[in-house]
């Protein structure tokens, strides 16, 4: 044996793994939020010895959906929805993947969950968030995502019509959907309606990190910047991201170059520039402000209900008033969105309804019994993710007994791409 | 100057992560009359009212005196993009494997290691002078002439690109109006003052003779001209609509002005 210390160690890290996921769990990052802006480190993430090249193929499903906004559907290219497939070769199970809010088909962590399972040997299809303002455009029902039950009826009439689209030139032996964050609910609740129309008839359910209650989820992510203010009182945005941008130039002039990727924002971390933690969240709160401004737009643009857009005026972006929109549009955090677009909507739906109900309604209690009594349907999360309140742990193990896979600690999907959860995500579908 | 749609690209990876979120300024006291004429809304009382709570969230503007021009250009690159560019592009990568592709992506950095140096220079950057000197004649002999970059695969020396308009930067330049100039794209005012100093200086230098014969206009130099921006747009992943958003300009705006700002810092 060439190198029996080595060897030694990795024994030892094999029986270490084997008595239990709590005492060996690797993942480098503590704090969950520099885990969930870093994500998984380059040197610690699931690798695969000789992939394959990928050739993803766009998909294209028109819904003839009616647009009195033309300008719109030409910013956004959104006549048709876009998803993104890569095929096998031979026969395979087909999974769809949705992503997380505001996130496209194209967004890092999907690709990396596409090439993961395509080097898996699935056949994959990957699904923009409902709440992405193209697919809003493009396949949404009611403009108003975020639901996720009638985000599920959006999602299950696109999948059926991508399955049509692929099902003559793909064998496809088994069907399985996935999805990280609201992807990873929306998963669910896909999967709870393909239980009563059984169109599709999925094999497996795996939910990524997903919100058990939307209220708390949403809440969290909402009250960072409110949070940071009342902290820091005298500070101002400027400041705060001056602060930020001026640790980055130094962090790159010390390392002698410019250069962005996946494992900038972690050396970053690992300088001595690094963000405060309080900084680092901040990032998260002003990412998710980000996303609901944009949702919030699209969903007034498109009901034409003149919250932030005059309900006659239709969206241009050449207009010299698109800033203003932009700058309102800002002013909307996602629980104004739900209180004064979201929740009148429904109750004219849904006579009786109060809030609460609703809340109740579009979160996992809303599938309780269907989590419960389907074995095919499986959790991955982590006791520190940033989204979840208390009880929600407890809550998911109680419901999904061994189907939750709870990780100590990697806070929102920060862990996603860490070798044993990929692993375990595989496991998952393999079994 | 073939640079130019790498850096937006590199804006654009910014906000694939979450750095798209440091636009926002977590601002005081915002000013109601920032977001135009109100009146007309369903409920104009809710942004009062936000404003009161001192809560509301804000980007930082960037100088665009010109944006109604800018908007033209910007939506005319996008109709350009999606009719001339991406198509000729999808022949380019068909027509020539990625082995190939790989030695035209090195040699015009090669060809493109000329203003590194002499801007590295001018910004009194000893070391990234001496790197980027020791990249060309390296890489030019070495790497037959550029074709390979052995100078990051076997030493470890990383390109680090400068330009004019760091240059101009560097000695307290401030970016001035932004500008979105046809075909290349975002840009401000110092930015295309040092593309065009570039432009000259290195068709001065014609360093293997390329930029001379590329500014020819017979067929060689047209058909220079064509690889070269097919070369570009072939190493920039950029797409327009790639970031499903309203607000695509105002993002992409503000993130080509802050990378542009880190570049010179750097």
């Amino acid at each position: 044996m060439k190198y029996p210390l080595s060897a030694a160690i990795s024994l030892l890290i094999a029986l270490f793994n084997w008595t239990g996921p709590a005492f060996a769990y690797g993942f480098p990052i503590w704090n969950p939020y520099e885990a969930t802006v870093v994500g998984t480190p380059p040197d610690v993430t699931y690798k695969w010895g000789e992939p394959r090249e990928m050739t993803p193929e766009i998909l294209k499903l028109n819904f003839d959906k009616e647009f009195t906004d033309i300008p719109l559907a030409k910013t956004f290219d959104i006549a048709d929805l876009k998803l993104m497939f890569v095929k096998q070769e031979g026969p395979a199970p087909l999974i769809f993947i949705i992503a997380g809010t505001g996130a496209s088909y194209e967004s890092p962590k999907m690709l990396f969950l596409v090439n993961t399972f395509f080097q898996a040997g699935y056949h994959v299809i990957a699904i923009s968030s409902p709440t992405k303002p193209p697919f809003m455009a493009a396949a949404s029902s009611t403009n108003l995502p975020g639901l996720t039950t009638y985000d599920a009826e959006d999602l299950y009439k696109v999948m059926t019509h991508a399955l049509k689209l692929v099902e003559d030139r793909t064998e496809i032996t088994q069907k399985y959907v996935t999805g990280y964050s609201l992807g990873g609910i929306d998963a669910a609740f896909v999967g709870y309606l393909d239980s009563q129309r059984k169109e599709i008839n999925f094999d497996k359910v795996l939910m990524i990190n997903p919100p058990v209650n939307l209220y708390t989820s949403v809440s969290n992510l909402d009250n960072i910047i409110p949070n940071y203010r009342k902290k820091h009182p005298e500070a101002t945005g400027k400041e705060v991201f001056d602060d930020v941008f001026e640790r980055l130039a130094k962090h790159f002039k010390n390392s002698g170059k410019v250069k962005f990727g996946p494992e900038t924002i972690y050396d970053l971390q690992k300088g001595p520039d690094a963000l405060p933690i309080g900084d680092v969240e901040l990032l998260i709160g002003i990412s998710f402000q980000f996303s609901s401004g944009d949702l919030a737009f699209t969903s007034d643009a498109l009901n034409h209900t003149g919250w932030i857009i005059p309900a006659d005026e239709h969206f241009n972006p050449l207009s010299s008033d698109a800033t203003y929109w932009y700058k309102r549009s800002l002013r909307w955090r996602f629980l104004t969105y739900f209180d004064k677009m979201v929740v009148p909507w429904w109750q004219e739906h849904h006579p009786g309804d109060t809030r609460d109900d609703i809340i109740r309604k579009v979160s996992l209690t809303g599938i309780e019994d269907y989590l419960r009594n389907n074995k095919n349907v499986g959790v991955m999360t982590n006791s520190d993710d940033i989204i979840l309140g208390p009880g929600d742990i407890e809550y998911l193990q109680e419901v999904m007994g061994d189907r939750a896979t709870i990780y100590p600690y990697g806070g929102h999907c920060g862990n996603m791409e860490y070798v044993t959860n990929v692993t375990d995500m595989l496991h998952f579908f393999k079994n | 100057m073939n640079t130019l749609l790498r850096k937006l690209f590199v804006a654009v990876t910014l906000t694939t992560g979450l750095w798209v979120g440091v636009v926002a300024a977590v601002h005081a006291r915002a000013d109601i009359s920032e977001l135009g004429d109100i009146s007309t809304l369903r409920d104009p009382q809710m942004y009062v009212d936000i404003e009161a709570q001192a809560n509301p969230l804000d980007f930082l503007d960037v100088y665009d005196p010109l944006e109604p021009m800018n908007k033209r250009i910007y939506a005319f690159n996008r109709i350009f993009d999606d009719y001339v560019f991406l198509p000729a592009l999808k022949g380019y990568r068909f027509i020539f494997p990625e082995f190939v592709r790989g030695r035209f992506q090195d040699f015009w950095a090669n060809i493109g290691e000329v203003p590194n140096i002499y801007n590295s220079l001018l910004q009194l950057k000893i070391e990234r002078t001496a790197v980027s000197a020791w990249r060309l004649v390296f890489n030019t002999t070495v790497g037959i002439g550029g074709l390979w970059d052995p100078s990051t695969k076997w030493l470890g020396l990383e390109r680090a690109e400068e330009d004019f308009g760091q240059t101009l930067g560097y000695w307290g330049v401030g970016p001035g109006p932004y500008l979105v100039l046809p075909i290349f794209g975002p840009s401000n005012l110092r930015d295309t003052t040092g593309i065009v100093a570039d432009y000259f200086a290195e068709k001065e230098i014609d360093f293997l003779g390329v930029k001379e014969a590329e500014s020819r206009n017979d067929t060689g130099g047209w058909a220079l001209k064509v690889f070269d921006a097919l070369n570009t747009r072939d190493i920039t992943p950029f797409r327009y609509g790639m970031l499903g958003s309203p607000f695509e300009y105002n993002k992409v705006r503000y993130l080509f002005e802050k990378q542009r700002q880190l570049l010179v810092d750097d």
